[in-house]
């Protein structure tokens, strides 16, 4: 049994317009230190997901369908002590720019100590104190800076000092939602390169959250590439990015530019936008910008295909995908 | 291309500091910051050049000194060979048409209550360039320009009723539909999503062929860099440590911070390589 299993997932919020469907049909699971990358630009729903996840939707959302299973059970179900006993306990998030969270009148130690004993009451401040230390060495920062407040600390250090704070009561799954995105590239890096570290060392499991496509591809061994509230494609790290199926994740891949790429034409631009939720396409979410689409694309729902047993796509403009080599799908990328 | 082109701008050991209370009540002592420390660099007529670094680098101070938003300390910013500070009257006036901005964020730069329309128009009336009755003609041409189709759609909508990438293209349409010689783009793209930036980028192209425009690019992005640009520099704490061909700069660094900045970049195809990272404190 998986650790988390998520099965059609599917999620609304009420707006002006209607019911918005953020989330549909949704299905992952993830093992015990196994780590789960959702890459999808803004409002494909990514972020929808860790919420729901951590039970913190907003008050107009609302799960409609599908259940999560959190070691076999469905959390949706459990009553909300309960919830609240897996949330940050097992189950803990970085938000984006989670670090203009930290109270700036307070030293951060305190806040991390405070956030240790609200969860263990077993815990004594002295002990509190001690896990803390042990939580600024885990992600890299002096614990003789416990004792600064927030404006001493440089982004990364707060950022850093938010994942200490994550790590606190040692949950099993962390939820990282675009944990880099507010900071510098240099800094990035190191962040990314200790989250990768830690996740080894404690051996948690890891859902990343990212519009940035290498950013994933440096933390997971496994993708979820999300377009319109729905995943698209599924697999490990190397058939997601190296053997792409579907025209957006190509798409995706063709528009991600690189120091690396020897040719510096800028590729073609995928024309057009991502539909309105309100008001959904009746076939393929993604038809309109595609240009291998069918006429069929246009009305009926697309199927999932399965050219791996790992490696799932949302088309039914790629049938004979089982039978083309590998190679031969590398449309988009470089 | 543009190699051996005469210099449209050019910055002369430009000194450019900012003032602010050190205490967050208004009192204390004054705390100079240099955003920019003396820097100098030349921009050729019709290339794109780049000024790459990461925020507090001073790349948007530069970019503002150079519309004129801002004044330097010290140091010259000259314009076809024409100190901008003596610039004034109806030649400023025209240097204010001739030279515009694209800014960062689409969400901010648009004013919520102004019509596309009414958006793109106002700097045509402001100019007084146009004649009354060809105004809409201009408008709805300079639409089709930044890939806003079909134009009459978007005239009377507002910023609320469109995405990020459209106000970006409005925002874009507003800076070009005067027809300027060079535009500042500051980070055009970072708010925006990968498939979009590539189609905006695509329009900055497209522009400096039809306008002949130059352009300068502000971004913390090598990568946008070296697909968009002629030339770059490379901006770090106010100061300018390495230039030249965009090429030429990310594929052979000299300066040790464009080597750490390249090192930095996410990538997909490097084998992930395990070292401690140093404490920091």
């Amino acid at each position: 049994m998986a650790l988390l299993e998520t099965e059609h997932l599917t999620i609304g919020y009420r707006t002006r317009k209607g019911l918005l469907k953020a989330v549909e049909d949704v299905s992952f699971s993830l093992e015990k230190g196994g780590s789960l990358g959702f890459v999808g630009e803004s409002g494909c729903g990514k972020t929808t997901i860790g919420m729901a996840l951590m039970g913190l939707l907003p008050d107009n959302a609302k799960v409609i369908a599908g259940e999560v299973r959190f070691k076999g059970r469905d959390i949706f179900r459990l009553p909300e002590n309960e919830r609240r006993q897996i949330r940050w306990k097992e189950i803990a998030m970085i938000f984006q720019a989670a670090m203009n969270a930290l109270n700036p009148v307070q030293r951060v130690g305190d806040q991390i100590v405070e956030a240790i004993r609200l969860h263990e009451p077993a815990f004594t401040e002295t002990g509190a104190k001690a896990r803390a230390a042990t939580l600024f060495s885990l992600v890299g920062i002096d614990p003789e800076r416990l004792s600064d407040y927030p404006h001493q600390y440089s982004g990364g250090m707060k950022q850093r000092a938010i994942i200490a704070m994550a790590l606190a009561c040692e949950p099993e799954i962390i939820i990282a939602d675009e944990p880099t995105t507010a900071l510098d590239v240099v800094v990035q890096a190191q962040i990314l390169r200790e989250i990768r570290r830690i996740q080894e060392e404690l051996d948690v499991g890891i859902l990343f959250i990212s519009h940035d496509i290498a950013v994933v591809a440096e933390v997971c061994t496994h993708i979820a590439v999300m377009y319109a509230g729905q995943i698209v494609e599924q697999g490990t790290r190397s058939e997601v990015f190296d053997t792409p199926a579907h025209p957006y994740t190509q798409a995706l891949l063709n528009a991600y530019l690189t120091i690396e790429e020897e040719d510096t034409a800028l590729p073609q631009a995928l024309p057009g936008e991502s539909p309105d939720l309100t008001r959904p396409p009746a076939g393929c979410r993604f038809c309109e910008r595609c240009d291998r689409a069918l006429d069929s694309c246009r009305v009926e729902q697309p199927r999932w295909i399965s050219p791996t047993p790992t490696h799932r796509v949302l088309c039914c403009g790629i049938e004979d995908l089982r039978h083309s080599s590998p190679k031969a799908l590398q449309g988009g990328p470089k | 291309m543009t190699r051996e082109a005469a210099p449209i701008i050019e910055l002369e050991a430009v000194l450019k500091t900012y003032r602010r209370k050190k205490n967050f009540l208004g009192g204390g002592r004054e705390k100079e910051v240099v955003a920019l420390n003396r820097i100098s660099l030349s921009i050729r007529q019709g290339e794109i050049f780049g000024l790459v670094g990461e925020s507090g680098s001073g790349k948007t101070t530069a970019g503002r000194l150079i519309v004129k938003l801002e004044e330097p300390d010290s140091g010259r910013l000259i314009v076809r060979g024409k100190d901008l500070a003596d610039i004034r009257g109806p030649a400023l006036r025209e240097f204010r048409r001739q030279v515009q901005m694209i800014f960062q964020d689409p969400y901010q730069s648009l004013n919520p209550y102004m019509s596309v329309y009414d958006t793109v128009c106002e700097p045509l009336i402001i100019h007084r360039l146009v004649p009354g009755q060809n105004r809409r003609q201009k408008v709805v041409e300079t639409l089709a320009q930044v890939g806003l189709n079909p134009p009459e759609e978007f005239l009377n909508r507002f910023p609320h009723q469109l995405s990020g990438g459209q106000r970006q293209r409005v925002a874009i349409a507003r800076a070009t539909v005067l027809d300027p010689v060079f535009i500042v783009a500051d980070e055009p793209t970072s708010m925006l999503d990968a498939s979009i930036s590539v189609q905006i980028f695509t329009i900055l192209v497209q522009l400096r062929e039809k306008l002949g425009a130059t352009f300068l690019f502000i971004t913390h992005s090598l990568a946008a860099a070296l697909y968009l640009c002629d030339r770059i520099a490379v901006i770090r704490s106010g100061e300018i440590v390495e230039t030249g061909p965009a090429k030429k700069v990310i594929r052979d660094p000299q300066h040790p911070y464009t080597r750490e900045l390249i090192r930095a970049q996410p990538r997909f195809r490097r084998t992930v390589t395990e070292q401690e990272s140093p404490h920091e404190r």
